[in-house]
């Protein structure tokens, strides 16, 4: 693709990874947290309390970095680690 | 269309805070105003239902249940469920509602006589309340995503917004009072600034008030039962969970000792409702929740207090379960509602309220004189955003204000009177962007103020003239509420006004 | 009544003293550094002392509650006097 298109899709590009991440994210987190050795119901209230703290950390996070790519290199370890810890939820 | 990100940070900063400031700020708007009123729900139903009587004497809440529950007895026999709200600071009146075998029932009582007070039919400060989260005319459901989505912009524009101006705090003391885009800017850079502990604080706990629908899938891995999530709500929250009638009859205990075991456990705190589920049979549980706005008794959650009886036997089922993320819950949604505040406290909520709202207004505002200079900006984009921003910014408040006239002008016993008080509200609205739409738009802006004014400036004169609770009565007989409504309606009217003169586009 | 009238006060107070005494404030050049200083460490005092009055008065929940917003309000009202007399002057 050439670098003009490129340049002028990267708003779309970004808007598009930032809502897609931060669902994902908002999504593992709230569903992570119930790892913790809390009582369930902490936990589960804690999880939401903080979920709208992590849609906007995400979301302002991938229009703060620098490059389309150093948006995605900084939102694969949360990633990959809320979504290891969201997996199979032992009650 | 798409401009590209900025290289910079406070470039791209500024261009999110554009975008998600821009798009959804017209229903922001109207959800701020509506919210703003809403701290004052208790006292514009009051204002809206002049029927009531001015009460000034100290209710005894034994005394105000024993009316109560003689109503109850005589009116809603075999209904499912009871709710007495207990006369309090704000609203005088006993309130029952109940759910019958034909349907829903209320009636307002007299503290001290128990005689039944006729209101007219009017949803008053109620509706302002639940506009401002769920909207009118629209599913519930789908109308709180909306609003939860317009406040998930909001945060992101406030955070952006702090980001591009971080040097604000050192200019701000060096205020330019320029023309043109440099005051809208000024302008609303004060409105944000000044505010913005506020403005993070309300838009975040209003996103926590329904975070159970915005955030739901840790609650649905943890409990997904319904009963399970039920459970969880009835631990917090004073609500009784649906239970069939047995069907046996049996006297319930009488209340009094109840009320004082609850205000001894909550250090004198005193009781706002009273619920009773199946009233009368052996199956029937009472919960007994604190009055809302007792700061020095029990801080300020949002969620008050509450024990669950037996209401045959008296024994105490469940009190309301303590947590660490329940009490932060409970505080993150007290500061949102304020109920906890005394008059000066609520004022003080309302001024910053109306602060969000100047901030709303002169950052739309803003948005249009900026785009107006740039040579090649899209031509449909400013002339929807410049209509939008008159039908919306003056539109709506004209269309409120209306409301109060509809409440004094309707008829009484019109049939469904309370929602035609409101589709007028809807109504006045839409002609509002109709005129938006063919005016053009200095005149419009002028013709819309003015018309807010004036509808303002004789909103006490219609007062006076339709009830008997008229500035000069009021002021004698001491009813403060009545008479800072009417001098906030000739203020606002003054407002409405100095704006209407100044008013360009610009 | 009266505790919200105080910590209104001490908030305009200090809040004024702050900005006459800001890097581009009125007494900028009227003054010596010594008394620069001194005045703007009073205005961040009576902020401090904003927030004591607000949490011995109404506890700590409703009294920083209360306080963030009569910061709010105080930096309102100097500001808006800052306007009106840059304005009229």
């Amino acid at each position: 693709m050439p670098a003009k298109a490129r340049f002028h899709l990267e708003p779309v590009l970004r808007t598009l990874l930032a809502i897609l991440s931060a669902f994902l994210l908002t999504r593992w987190s709230s569903i992570a947290v119930l790892r913790l050795p809390w009582a369930t119901e902490q936990a589960v209230v804690t999880g939401m309390l903080l979920g709208f703290a992590v849609f906007a950390a995400t979301v302002i996070w991938v229009f703060v970095a620098d490059s389309l790519r150093s948006a995605c290199l900084g939102l694969l370890p949360p990633a990959l680690l809320l979504a290891y810890f969201s997996r199979e939820v032992m009650l | 269309m798409i401009a590209p990100l900025g290289r910079h940070v406070r470039q791209r900063m500024a261009q999110l805070h554009r975008w998600t400031g821009l798009l959804l700020a017209w229903l922001l708007f109207a959800i701020f105003l509506t919210g703003t009123l809403s701290f004052f729900r208790q006292e514009l139903t009051l204002w809206m239902q002049p029927e009531r009587p001015f009460l000034q004497e100290t209710i005894k809440p034994e005394a105000a249940l024993e009316h109560a529950y003689q109503y109850l007895q005589q009116q809603a026999q075999g209904a499912s469920n009871w709710v007495i709200r207990l006369p309090g600071e704000r609203d005088g009146l006993i309130s029952l509602d109940w759910q019958g075998p034909e349907g829903r029932g209320e009636a307002r009582l007299h503290p001290v006589s128990g005689e039944t007070v006729h209101v007219r039919d009017t949803r008053g400060g109620d509706f302002f309340y639940r506009f401002h989260f769920q909207l009118h005319y629209l599913p519930v459901q789908f109308a709180r995503y909306l609003v939860g989505i317009a406040a998930m912009m909001m945060l992101l524009a406030l955070i952006s917004g702090v980001i591009t101006h971080k040097k604000i705090f050192q200019d701000f003391f060096t205020f330019r009072w320029g023309k043109g885009q440099r005051s809208w800017l000024d302008a609303h850079n004060g409105f944000s600034v000044l505010a913005l502990p506020f403005h993070l604080m309300i838009t975040y706990t209003g996103l926590v008030t329904l975070m159970m629908l915005y955030i739901p899938w840790g609650l649905d891995r943890a409990f997904p039962e319904p009963q399970q999530r039920q459970q969880l709500i009835s631990d917090v929250f004073a609500v009784l969970p649906a239970e069939p009638r047995v069907g046996e009859a049996a006297a319930m205990v009488p209340v009094s000792s109840l009320l004082a075991r609850a205000r001894a456990e909550w250090q004198g705190a005193d009781v706002g409702t009273v619920q009773i589920s199946n009233p009368g049979d052996v199956n029937a549980k009472m919960v007994i929740a604190a009055q809302a706005g007792q700061p020095d008794r029990l801080g300020i959650s949002g969620h008050p207090p509450f024990m669950v009886f037996d209401a045959t036997s008296g024994e105490l089922l469940r009190t309301k379960v303590s947590r660490p993320a329940y009490a932060a819950y409970g505080t993150l949604l007290g500061l949102h509602l304020g109920r906890f505040a005394d008059w000066p406290g609520r004022w003080l909520y309302a001024l910053l309220g109306a602060a969000g709202c100047g901030m709303l207004a002169t950052g739309l505002l803003l948005w249009t004189t900026k785009r107006r200079k740039k040579p090649d900006h899209s031509r449909f984009g400013l002339w929807l955003v410049e209509r939008l921003n008159l039908a919306t910014l003056a539109g709506f408040p004209v269309a409120l204000v209306t409301l109060f006239w509809l409440n004094r002008l309707l008829p009484l016993d019109m049939p469904a009177r309370a929602q035609w008080e409101i589709h007028g509200l809807f109504l006045v609205w839409l002609a509002m962007l109709l005129h938006a739409l063919v005016r053009p738009l200095n005149a419009g802006w002028r013709e819309q103020l003015g018309l807010a004014g004036l509808l303002l400036l004789c909103l006490p004169v219609l007062n006076l003239v339709t009830t008997d609770r008229g500035l000069p009565m009021s002021m004698a007989a001491g009813d403060w509420l009545f008479v800072s409504f009417d001098l906030l309606a000739l203020l606002l009217a003054g407002l409405m006004f100095r704006c209407a003169k100044k008013g360009r586009a610009a | 009544m009266m505790v919200h009238g105080t910590v209104l006060l001490l908030t305009v107070l200090g809040f004024l003293l702050l900005a006459l005494t800001h890097t581009r404030g009125s007494l900028q050049h009227r003054l010596s550094l010594f008394w620069l200083k001194g005045l703007f460490w009073l205005g961040w005092l009576l902020l401090s002392v904003a927030l004591t009055v607000a949490i011995g008065f109404w506890g700590s929940a409703q009294g920083a509650t209360l306080w963030a917003g009569y910061l709010s309000a105080g930096a309102g009202l100097v500001f808006l006097c800052r306007v009106v007399t840059n304005r009229y002057s």
